[in-house]
């Protein structure tokens, strides 16, 4: 276990590298913030709908850059190449999983990343708009829980989409379906709140919005107690899927490379 | 000038016979990417039309105005995205001094070899939400209307690529893009994608004089469908774009030939 974490530290401390990268996110995301707020406060003018109000939006917008910025886990690219050179043959002989391996690099790197890049925002946005924590600490709780399984389900796409390259060769277009899912499911852009009941309905089977938004749904207390714990075993369900597909993938991907020797 | 355009047009064939040599995860790419834009479109449907509009914009003129963005931006950067962006790179390996030993004009050589075949997807896409969104918002289908937006969508490929050519100049002098102009050229196109009268004065000021990113979609929109809305600007304005965008491509043009005749090689 000591090792996996020496992993993420080394992932976290390796970012600090690119200092001025940082300054550049922290102003992206202090202009991704601008755009957001500009924009619902103009269409909320229009008229309040699902009783969702700007105080609301302005919550929901700042927590949900925190998450999104969190749960930006993408691996697919790292693991494709690594797969397609090769070089995954190089984890069979050292004594650490692949899958756990690149688990804490990606959750070391995000959490650099986001600390750095996007918290600094979130802070001063609390101060400047007035929010605060959820009024009940029990959804504190559920957030929380929320946002890892979410980090954790994100990661598990990811990694199942790279192990792919070895039968694709090419997961770009993959990478594609995958935005297309959480765009379309994931309640990041528009919260889900707005859709159709239709598209509603095919979100809650579908992993996407488990990721993210599911979480700022709970700091935002919009769920009920008794719904929250069933979103929070849905969110379990689907990570546990994902993993043993992961892991079977893995599996295969292994027996492949020692028949054929890589 | 025809030979040039016709070095172009078999530089580009031969480039997209490159691009489908691998049919399967091309079109796979294609549709991947109208179904990862297309899920933007109706995010941005589904959210404008729920609450009526976004100042005064419907949800179909916005969505027209989105499109119009992608679909300028696609045919620039077709020609004008592998050239900017890989110009550090092929400085600091060396590449690019080949392009200055060719018979032909430095800047038009990188484009023939940097033609990008993969905005396809764009293009395609962004022509048909377009074509099916003017029938929403009365546009008329008449002769006048489509020269028009012919000529707006000309200025506003002229900007697209102006911008993109100024962000690579910077790795003439220095060996790295310059991250201020990257981030500037870069983060005020994040502002566009929707109505820039939904922002603070300030930002509309500087989208339209300092950084003038708005002339790409939203004043050349605002022309073709005689909006007026309540941005700080006069709607008049709107009729300029294409003088303005004509004036800011050759002057990156012209930059870009200045940094050029700045070039030190790497040596190696």
């Amino acid at each position: 276990m000591d090792s996996y974490l020496c992993l993420f530290i080394k992932s976290f401390k390796s970012q600090m590298v690119y200092r001025l990268s940082t300054i550049f996110k922290l102003m992206s995301s202090s202009l991704i913030l601008l755009v957001q707020i500009s924009l619902w406060s103009s269409l909320i003018k229009s008229g309040v709908k699902n009783d969702i109000t700007m105080e609301d939006m302005n919550v929901f917008i700042i927590i949900n850059l925190f998450v999104s910025s969190l749960t930006n886990i993408n691996i697919a690219v790292e693991i494709e190449s690594e797969v397609r050179e090769g070089s995954v043959a190089l984890y069979l002989i050292k004594p650490l999983s692949f899958h756990l391996y690149w688990l804490y690099t990606s959750f070391g790197k995000t959490a650099y990343r986001t600390l750095v890049g996007v918290f600094p925002v979130i802070i001063f946005s609390f101060f400047f708009s007035g929010i605060s924590l959820p009024n009940q600490k029990i959804y504190l709780l559920f957030f929380f829980i929320s946002l890892v399984l979410g980090m954790l389900i994100m990661f598990e796409l990811t990694y199942v989409v790279g192990l792919l390259a070895f039968w694709v060769q090419r997961t770009w277009y993959l990478s594609w379906y995958l935005t297309a899912g959480t765009v379309f499911f994931g309640g990041t852009v528009v919260p889900i709140w707005f859709y159709p009941q239709f598209m509603k309905n095919i979100s809650y089977v579908l992993p996407f919005r488990y990721i993210s938004f599911e979480s700022t749904n709970f700091y935002l207390e919009k769920t009920s107690i008794q719904n929250g714990l069933l979103i929070l075993a849905i969110s379990l369900i689907w990570f546990i899927i994902l993993y043993f597909s992961g892991k079977s993938l893995w599996k295969i991907v292994r027996k492949k490379l020692m028949i054929n020797g890589g | 000038m025809i030979q040039n355009l016709k070095l172009y047009f078999y530089c580009s064939r031969l480039i997209i016979r490159g691009s489908m040599l691998h049919r399967f995860s091309f079109f796979a790419g294609i549709i991947g990417q109208w179904l990862g834009y297309g899920a933007t479109y109706f995010s941005l449907y589904v959210m404008v039309s729920q609450f009526g509009t976004l100042e005064n914009w419907t949800a179909p003129e916005v969505l027209f105005m989105y499109a119009f963005n992608m679909l300028s931006y696609s045919l620039a950067a077709s020609v004008f995205f592998k050239p900017c962006t890989r110009l550090p790179m092929r400085i600091r390996n060396g590449e690019f001094d080949i392009s200055l030993t060719r018979p032909v004009n430095t800047l038009f050589y990188e484009l023939c070899i940097g033609y990008n075949f993969v905005y396809i997807g764009h293009f395609i896409l962004s022509v048909v939400i377009i074509a099916t969104f003017s029938q929403n918002i009365d546009l008329e289908f008449s002769l006048k209307n489509i020269i028009f937006f012919i000529i707006m969508l000309i200025s506003a490929v002229l900007l697209q690529s102006a911008f993109l050519l100024l962000s690579s100049v910077a790795s003439f002098f220095f060996l790295n893009n310059n991250p201020v102009m990257d981030f500037m050229l870069k983060e005020t196109k994040r502002f566009i994608n929707y109505p820039i009268c939904i922002y603070w004065d300030i930002i509309q000021i500087i989208l339209t004089i300092f950084v003038p990113a708005a002339f790409i979609s939203y004043y050349p929109v605002k022309a073709i469908l005689g909006k007026e809305d309540n941005s700080i600007f006069s709607s008049s304005i709107s009729y300029f774009s294409p003088i303005i965008s004509l004036v800011i491509f050759l002057i990156s043009i012209y930059i870009w030939k200045l940094g050029l005749s700045k070039y030190k090689s790497t040596g190696s």
